[in-house]
């Protein structure tokens, strides 16, 4: 047998641990900067929306059978604009129960996908004065996107997760219009991968082979770990999203959303897609009524 | 006008991105041909052992693949796939669909059985206790403890009470024959219950790509005793059979690094990878073993644990009401 030395990376692993602890430190910190903000132009909102999804993962690690899905989510965050930016601070979980797709219905099988993502998006309103045109806006997002999938049917592999955590390139360009007598605000939402740090599971397991045993330190889930840099033909990573308002005449807003989160990833030694999407409807109550100044 | 056409364009941009389809598409299809090869690269790939058995998985593939066609039925597409993978020679190796289970128990219906529950219940444990899933009494001043199945828990206060009840005697058997495996968890439990010394048990080596070779670094294996808790440090002798297997071999495999345990018996029925499963695209589920487990002196375990003292169970022995394996551990002490 041709093993690998066994020469254990504590370093290496500290080293990674120590940059995620980084990266968690820095996407808390941003997410609350909104909220501390004393800006007197600015119009910020709570949202709540609550809706339907859909999620179709493909993962040759599990099931060579794509499994395929209808279930809930919900979504939770604050919104921020001024005539200059844009700022929304997104949490939203997803939970889906799924069946295999295979031509037998007795061969049928079950699994449940978690997904959470959670991001802050900061963008810059291009030619913010001309309010009679599409309005586009360009920045960055910061993001955190969580899969867990329960398969029932296989043995030790049944728990099948993936993490992504990075910095997204994020446009977004807007349409304000009325429709019988509504004032109404269309917008359409991309965001492409600058950087990932990509956390899947390896060849065969789910988790590092070790903590099937006992006496294993967490630093090994590290193991299973990679940076990304943008985006390739192993690594793709698409948000979508597009929303309909209604502005409400006290400041708040009816939003609907259909949000599209795809990823694409080949890192791993096996091919994994997911692909969730969902339609949700929720209230956006703004914070600063009395300074509103919608129409 | 620019309105509509901003929601004609966000309409656009919905419909393309509902293609479900085209960007979740598995490229298997569900032809026996297909199902075939999935299973061959799946095993190709991903098993642990081929390396190890030696086995030319290349031409028993080329035997096996002339038997498929996308006519043959589904229970033959079976039959023939159960064939090929009984060569692997592996417990740990099923095929499973909604009408059958392939498998593989070569490891222990080729080897005399050397266990017998009955005899135990009818000549050595009368008014034995049982404390959960353990069943114990005091025989000639040993303390016997019989465990059924490692997928039965094991807690930390039966543990408790079956070593303080023997605490005081000349030794302790712990009968592990027909004990098939489950849970690592109640290894440890157990384990750490003979001794005092942090110790190092075995390796573990995780399959990470493709090549036969291609595994992990070692993962090492400990035993990280709770000071506090009641341990036997006397002399422990394990009972083994053919039919240990998996949870069981590692658990038989690990305890021969304490000093004061010895195994006596027959080797176990091996089972040293963590098996895991796939999906095929049919829906057939196919488990395998995917890691390598070493003692700690870096002996593979995949056929089995060899006993300190090899011992059958013998015939005129059986018919005289004895258990010629239990009888040896007995004068051992």
């Amino acid at each position: 047998m041709n093993f690998k030395n066994t020469k254990r990376k504590n370093n290496s692993m500290k080293k990674r641990h120590d940059l995620f602890n980084m990266y968690v430190f820095c996407i808390t910190v941003i997410c609350f900067i909104p909220f501390l903000s004393t800006a007197q132009s600015s119009q910020r909102w709570f949202r709540r929306e609550i809706g339907e999804a859909q999620s179709s993962v493909y993962d040759d690690g599990h099931s060579f059978a794509k499994y395929k899905g209808t279930g809930l989510q919900v979504q939770v965050g604050f919104d921020r604009e001024n005539s200059n930016r844009l700022a929304q601070f997104n949490n939203a979980l997803v939970w889906t129960p799924l069946k295999a797709k295979v031509v037998d219905s007795k061969n049928v099988t079950s699994a449940t996908q978690i997904n959470y993502r959670m991001s802050y998006k900061y963008l810059r309103k291009i030619f913010p004065t001309q309010s009679d045109k599409i309005k586009l806006a360009v920045g960055a997002a910061m993001f955190a996107d969580a899969n867990a999938r329960i398969y029932n049917s296989l043995a030790n592999n049944v728990f099948g997760w993936d993490i992504n955590v990075g910095l997204n390139m994020m446009a977004q360009a807007t349409h304000n219009f009325n429709l019988r007598r509504h004032s109404l605000s269309a917008s359409y939402q991309v965001g492409l991968p600058v950087f990932t740090y990509n956390h899947t599971p390896n060849y065969l397991g789910n988790f590092p082979i070790a903590t099937a045993f006992k006496n294993d330190d967490a630093a090994d889930w590290f193991s299973l770990g990679r940076f990304v840099p943008g985006f390739n033909d192993k690594y793709f990573y698409l948000h979508q999203q597009v929303s309909i308002d209604k502005n409400l005449a006290n400041g708040d807003k009816i939003r609907v959303t259909y949000s599209w989160d795809y990823s694409n990833n080949g890192y791993a030694s096996h091919r994994y897609q997911n692909l969730v999407t969902g339609i949700s409807i929720g209230m956006l109550s703004s914070f600063s009524k009395k300074a509103s100044t919608n129409k | 006008m620019k309105t509509i056409q901003f929601i004609i364009i966000l309409l656009v941009v919905i419909a393309l991105s509902s293609c479900e389809k085209e960007f979740v598409t598995p490229t298997q299809n569900n032809t026996p041909t297909a199902i075939f090869k999935q299973t061959w690269n799946a095993i190709d790939q991903k098993y642990s052992f081929l390396e190890y058995k030696k086995i030319n998985w290349d031409s028993i593939g080329s035997v096996y693949r002339e038997q498929v066609s996308n006519t043959i039925s589904d229970d033959s597409l079976f039959n023939v796939l159960g064939k090929m993978l009984f060569h692997l020679k592996d417990g740990h190796v099923n095929l499973r669909s909604n009408f059958n289970v392939s498998r593989n128990w070569e490891w222990f219906l080729g080897f005399p059985q050397n266990f017998d529950l009955g005899l135990l219940q009818r000549h050595y444990l009368a008014d034995y206790k049982t404390t959960n899933n353990l069943i114990h009494k005091r025989i000639k001043d040993v303390g016997y403890v019989y465990y059924k199945s490692f997928a039965q828990p094991v807690s930390e206060n039966d543990l408790d009470y079956v070593l303080d009840t023997y605490k005081n005697t000349k030794g302790l058997i712990i009968d592990v024959r027909n004990n098939g495996g489950g849970d690592p968890v109640n290894v440890f439990a157990i384990l750490n219950r003979l001794t005092v010394t942090p110790t190092l048990v075995g390796r573990t080596y995780e399959k990470v790509g493709k090549s036969h070779n291609d595994f992990s670094e070692s993962s090492e294996i400990w035993l990280t005793p709770n000071q506090t808790s009641k341990k036997y440090l006397g002399k422990v002798i394990l009972l083994t059979n053919r039919n240990c297997y998996s949870a069981t071999s590692h658990f038989v495999a690990w305890a021969r690094a304490l000093p004061n345990v010895s195994v006596i018996g027959d080797s176990t029925g091996g089972g040293g990878g963590l098996p895991t499963s796939i999906q095929l695209s049919n829906g057939w589920i196919l488990r395998y073993s995917s890691t390598i487990g070493v003692d700690a002196k870096g002996f593979n375990f995949e056929n089995g644990t060899p006993p300190d003292l090899k011992m059958d169970m013998d015939k005129i022995d059986f018919d005289n009401g004895k258990d010629s394996i239990l009888e040896r551990a007995l004068v051992s002490f």
